[in-house]
């Protein structure tokens, strides 16, 4: 496991030195386990902001091993876009559907048993062959990871690294994602569109909220709507002081 | 000491982080929760809070009421714990947290002053290229991406809304907290985007390094080369405080917003992190639009103006940039307060009218402008 | 580039550190005392009517999707914006300014970007998804 390090921590390993230092070792295993533990909360939280504010967590733990990469860009677009964009639109989708917190699915078929087994061996399968390549193993693995040793090329993962790549290697797919944005935005619209027309309750102004566009109502509804509430105060069961 | 402090930088970090927030943000914050009580009071024709005094046998402490903030702390503290019964008790402890944490953080990116020359305190820097082997940054984090750790950060902030909405288990809250964050949203983008203009006059994304590219002559700064920028900015910028006239998520005769069910020094939390966050907000102004830490004229070996020339010690230069840093955060925070005390609340459709309509497309303008004259005037040199 | 992280780290946890700190005054010296109708939803004093668990208008998710993609945007600009001195300059550059020919490829290149999107926009407007009028 030990050779996996210098890949994860190229910022601060200098040529020919095989072990990392003490500092991006400890931070490797306290992100990878952020990471792995808030994925596993996310899954397993039955509470869907809980979920999703583990995933949050997850996505944090994320952004600081790309930092060990040297990745200082996509570092921070992780935060900015993953943890703080996506993740606010999940949170959104549950408080507008805002249900009462329920069980989740169980695993009760024989075919969503079979499917989560094949998953999870799968998932140990290619994690085994990873670690064995990266390992005494080596092999044809081993030379796509490229382990190097040695600090990255000047300038590697900066913003400014990244605004080169856009203006040459990138160009297409660079100008291609406005397009795909484009796509995005009229999906959002005619998805929320068609719902709108069918949504049971709209809650555009809430009850006591006035509608300062509307003509004002009946001043005499307001003073009754306020007895109302008093009497109410004073019928409450066990209320009072 | 001092070249283990340079060694060591996370310690050097501590230091200046404690420093910059226990000795400037936190007495700031409190003071404007007084100022802002006061100055309304001004502006209504009323006295506002002024009674507060210490009685330390004989002698009578008032201070025009300065101490009403230290009441209030107080009276937060000891204040009975609600959690609601039906609440999310981890999520509604976490909103809070959320809410302040982001703000606090993002402080270290802000420079405060020039670097200090290790060695050269009480010399003139009259060549600090060569002079200034080792030195210490006055700001905490000097990272490549400075103002995309801003953005990315304040995006958390949302959650401290919405959370805090929801895990309260209450309707008002949950619609004042899907207010709150649908209003922040919807000016974040344009907070972004009306500060690319500068960053494509100046190069860089990195704070220290504009500041330093606005140098020490005025009409180089912010606020003159972008001056629609510097507006849409202010104005998105406040908006995302949720203050008047942007305070419809806490609309206070209405719903009252995300913190209703929140007392307690739970609710002084959110209370206090509005406060932080008009100062970061004037500190990010500073940064960007007023020369940061520069004083007109004042270059690394004292002021120079039309050949009248007065030289002046490394240490003395630093402190009157403090000094002038501080100064134009506090006109900042004061301008927040009298915008607040001014105009009446903004309905949610002309929010989102100016929000999407208005500022959006005129920041989108602004870019292109800018990239046009940036491109017109780089040929000519 | 060898960029420290370490005093971000500091600043994260410093931030974080001085939060729970002020919660933790909120827990330790806040009286806990409860009571049924101090503990139920807080409505001025009238009884809740109904849970708060009820669907809200989709218009909050779209302002959501709105920003996740004026958001995506604003991402692919920053690197764009600090780089575009340098990106339409053909030759050497003395700091800012470039010493050599000037090319309109950056410039149009992002306007080609931002048409795209600006027509999104007007799309949006058109289809009266924003404004909420």
């Amino acid at each position: 496991m030990t050779s996996l390090l210098p890949l994860l921590s190229t910022a601060q390993v200098t040529p020919g030195e095989v072990e990392a230092p003490l500092g991006p070792q400890v931070a490797f295993w306290v992100l990878a386990a952020l990471t792995v533990v808030g994925a596993m909360l996310a899954v397993t939280r039955r509470n869907l902001i809980g979920a999703v504010m583990s995933l949050v967590a997850s996505f944090f733990g994320l952004a600081g091993l790309y930092l060990l990469l040297s990745a200082h860009f996509l570092a921070a677009i992780q935060v900015l876009v993953y943890a703080g964009g996506i993740m606010v639109l999940f949170v959104f989708v549950v408080m507008v559907l805002n249900q009462e917190e329920a069980e989740p699915w169980a695993l009760r078929h024989v075919f969503g048993l079979a499917l989560g087994v094949a998953a999870a061996v799968y998932l140990a399968v290619r994690l085994g062959q990873l670690l064995w390549a990266a390992g005494p193993g080596g092999g044809e693995l081993a030379s796509r990871l490229r382990i190097r040793e040695g600090a990255p090329p000047q300038g590697y993962g900066t913003v400014a690294a990244i605004g080169d790549y856009f203006f040459t290697e990138f160009l297409f797919p660079f100008e291609a994602v406005s397009i795909l944005l484009v796509i995005a935005v009229v999906g959002a619209v005619v998805l929320a569109r068609t719902t709108v027309a069918k949504a049971t309750t709209v809650y555009e102004l809430p009850p006591g909220e006035v509608d300062l566009r509307q003509p004002q109502h009946d001043a005499r509804d307001e003073v009754l709507g306020v007895l109302g509430h008093h009497a109410q105060a004073a019928n409450r069961p066990g209320g009072g002081h | 000491m001092l070249e283990f402090l340079i060694e060591h930088t996370w310690l050097q970090a501590l230091i200046k982080m404690a420093l910059l927030i226990l000795a400037f943000v936190m007495p700031l914050a409190s003071l404007s929760t007084w100022a802002e009580r006061r100055q309304s009071a001004m502006m209504q024709d009323r006295l506002g809070p002024n009674r507060a005094e210490l009685r330390l046998g004989s002698i009578e402490l008032r201070l025009w009421g300065i101490l009403h903030f230290v009441a209030d702390a107080l009276k937060m503290v000891f204040k009975e714990d609600v959690v609601p019964a039906r609440a999310n008790r981890f999520l509604f402890g976490l909103a809070p947290i959320l809410a302040i944490a982001p703000v606090i953080i993002t402080f270290a990116i802000i420079p405060f002053g020039s670097d200090l020359c290790v060695g050269h305190a009480f010399e003139v820097l009259r060549d600090p290229a060569s002079m200034c082997t080792s030195t210490i940054p006055l700001q905490v984090a000097r990272i490549d991406q400075g103002f995309l750790f801003y953005f990315a950060l304040a995006s958390l902030a949302v959650y401290g809304t919405t959370l805090a909405g929801w895990a309260s288990y209450n309707k008002w809250s949950l619609l004042g907290g899907l207010r709150a964050s649908s209003q922040m949203m919807s000016y974040e983008v344009t907070m972004g985007l009306s500060l690319m203009g500068a960053f494509l006059i100046y190069g860089t994304l990195e704070p220290h390094a504009m500041v330093l590219a606005q140098g020490p002559t005025p009409s180089s700064w912010g606020i003159v080369t972008q001056p629609l920028a510097f507006f849409i900015f202010l104005t998105a910028a406040i908006a995302e405080t949720k203050r008047a006239p942007f305070d419809l998520p806490e609309g206070e005769p209405e719903i009252i917003g995300y913190f209703v069910e929140y007392s307690g020094m739970r609710f002084g939390i959110f209370f206090l992190a509005e406060f932080v966050e008009t100062i970061f907000l004037a500190a990010v102004v500073t940064t960007v639009f007023l020369g940061g830490w520069q004083v007109p004229w004042l270059y690394p070996d004292g002021f120079h103006l039309m050949g009248w020339t007065l030289e002046l010690p490394h240490l003395a230069v630093v402190l009157i940039q403090l000094v002038v840093w501080s100064l134009k955060i506090i006109v900042l925070c004061w301008l927040q307060l009298l915008i607040r005390w001014t105009l009446p609340r903004f309905r949610p459709d002309q929010l989102m009218r100016l929000g999407w309509k208005q500022l959006l497309p005129a920041s989108l303008i602004n870019i292109v402008v800018t990239a046009g004259v940036v491109l017109a005037r780089s040929g000519g040199r | 580039m060898t960029v420290d992280y370490a005093p971000t780290l500091v600043a994260l946890l410093f931030g974080l550190g001085f939060s729970c700190l002020f919660m933790a005054l909120a827990v330790l010296f806040g009286p806990k005392r409860g009571g049924e109708t101090k503990l139920s939803p807080f409505e001025c004093g009238s009884d809740p009517i109904g849970s708060p668990r009820v669907r809200f208008s989709v218009k909050f998710y779209q302002v959501a999707i709105l920003f996740l993609i004026f958001d995506i945007e604003a991402a692919f600009l920053y690197p764009w914006a600090s780089q575009f001195r340098r990106l339409s300059c053909i030759g050497p550059m003395a700091g800012l300014s470039c010493l050599g020919t000037v090319t309109l490829f950056g410039f149009v290149e992002m306007l080609v970007f931002l048409g795209t999107l600006g027509v999104a926009l007007a799309y949006v407007w058109r289809k009266r998804a924003i404004g909420w009028g």
